[in-house]
């Protein structure tokens, strides 16, 4: 399941628990502080002190939501993958952020491309329906809620998983049959709707020589130059299709699309369960995926020692093995 | 003489600290909660009580201000700028408000209806609706078949409305209708 997503992005928020981790920091500090105040009546915290807790707990939200706070600021080291990451946070300087209508240009040309190089649209209906509704609910929950996604099923015997600028976002039928409950989907689709949100695909694109020199990626500027959209559309198409994205980046599209998946309510291990098919079919099936995308060991490892520890009680979430065979039997 | 004076001032000082400390008892809660956040989603509902079946008390935009004052499971008990109170799903909101610049704002401009498609776009095939004119020139420029560009059409034309989305949370007790807390 090649997850040669595209995403574009912002910051998810950091940890698997945001206010509700704070919240209930929160909780055991007012008792702490209760607790005191019972111990020492004859001296009362300041008068300021509640202002004061409410500007720290401000700040404290927002660190948990800061794009590399968290997990990922400790998991990405490597200079290149910072680059990659803060040039997106500061909009580039020397490319004006990308409109949300110059990255659906993009997207759809991208999206094009997908269905001629990967065996075109599978239609069966209510199947693709099924995918649609997992997939708009995790986007729903993401911190990108406001674009338009669209998902569409690949008829392709391997396993491997597409996202493109601007909400496209595609899964092979080979990959549909080896999914097994619809946490395993919703994570998988959580991944891809994460190189969405997280613009991952326009930051790697920034760096590209065939956008050096240009200011701003308007319309107007790729509706008047065919030839340099063309030469945008080649270096997408490279990145996603060959090169695959930095490997960082996936790792992140990793935690964020479990995190996705978590809020929509679930079972974060879906993702890494079905990490754990790929990981026995390696090496026994053919898919690009193996070639663009860290190998399924490591990003089970990452998942499991800096993602998952982070998730109290999952097992009460959901896994809806019974709703997605039912939805599936006899269409694939 | 000592021993009136002793038990009247500890009356005394006990009375102002239980004072103290039900006064506390009773701010704290909203100081200590008092974080304000902003929906993610445009057209979010706050509802009367923390259920998704409750009845809903207001519709509101990302950038409007919520302050926090308590929370139930997976819901947040908020106040609204003109005072109101309800209910939110809690992973409905984030802490940050939109800046503008994330390359988003053109289009909830136009999702929250304030302002049309912008000339330009109209003129060069820029679309926030449909395959962009020149994405299509791009594929065809390409030689790819024109049934892989109406499948890219066909896959944006497959709308899922809101209440299909919430009947499929419903009966998978998913999201707001999850068990969870």
């Amino acid at each position: 399941m090649a997850f040669t997503f595209f995403p574009v992005g912002f910051a998810p928020s950091s940890s698997s628990e945001t206010l509700e981790d704070f919240l209930k920091a929160m909780d055991a500090e007012m008792q702490r502080q209760l607790e005191e105040e019972r111990k020492n009546l004859k001296k009362p915290s300041s008068e300021k002190q509640p202002e004061k807790q409410k500007q720290q707990n401000q700040q404290e939200l927002q660190r948990q939501e800061e794009p590399l706070g968290g997990i990922l600021g400790t998991i990405i080291k490597d200079k290149k993958t910072k680059e990659i990451i803060g040039a997106l946070g500061k909009g580039i300087q020397s490319l004006q952020p990308i409109q949300y209508s110059e990255e659906k240009a993009l997207g759809g040309a991208i999206a094009t491309q997908v269905f001629s190089r990967f065996g075109g649209s599978y239609n069966n209906k209510s199947l693709l329906q099924y995918v649609n509704l997992v997939g708009n609910l995790v986007a729903m929950f993401s911190d990108r809620p406001n674009i338009p996604y669209h998902f569409a099923i690949l008829n392709n015997p391997e396993p491997n998983a597409f996202a493109a600028p601007g909400g496209y976002v595609f899964i092979t039928t080979g990959l549909l049959r080896k999914v097994k409950n619809e946490a395993e989907l919703a994570g998988v689709l959580g991944h891809e709707i994460a190189h969405i949100s997280q613009k991952h695909a326009l930051a790697t694109l920034q760096r590209s020589r065939s956008i050096q020199g240009i200011s701003e990626l308007s319309l107007s500027l790729m509706d008047k130059n065919p030839s340099m959209f063309r030469n945008i559309i080649n270096d997408i198409s490279t990145i996603l299709f060959e090169h695959g994205l930095d490997q960082n980046l996936e790792y992140e599209a990793d935690r964020v699309g479990t995190e996705f998946a978590y809020r929509v309510g679930y079972n974060p291990q879906g993702l890494k369960d079905f990490l754990k098919t790929l990981r026995r079919i390696r090496g026994k099936e053919r898919s690009i995926f193996f070639k663009t995308h860290p190998s399924p060991s490591h990003r089970i490892n990452k998942l499991l020692t800096e993602v998952l520890p982070n998730y109290r009680g999952i097992d009460k979430y959901r896994i809806l093995t019974s709703r997605f065979k039912v939805e599936t039997k006899g269409k694939l | 003489m000592k021993s009136k004076i002793r038990p009247r001032f500890f009356k005394f000082s006990l009375c102002v600290s239980l004072i103290f400390a039900v006064t506390l008892i009773i701010l704290l809660p909203s100081l200590v909660f008092a974080a304000t956040v902003y929906v993610k989603k445009i057209k979010t509902k706050i509802t009367e009580a923390p259920s998704p079946r409750s009845k809903i008390i207001a519709v509101i935009n990302p950038g409007v201000p919520l302050e926090i004052i308590s929370r139930k499971g997976k819901f947040y008990y908020v106040k609204l700028p003109n005072n109101k109170k309800g209910w939110i799903f809690k992973f409905k909101v984030k802490t940050k408000k939109s800046t503008g610049k994330d390359g988003d704002d053109e289009l909830f401009a136009l999702l929250v209806g304030e302002r049309k498609t912008k000339a330009d776009e109209a003129s060069t095939g820029g679309s926030i609706r449909g395959l962009s004119r020149i994405s299509e020139r791009d594929a065809k420029s390409r030689g790819i078949k024109p049934e892989h560009i109406q499948s890219v059409k066909n896959m944006e034309n497959l709308q899922i409305s809101i209440e299909e989305l919430e009947s499929f949370q419903q009966e998978g007790r998913l999201g707001e209708y999850s068990e969870t807390e």
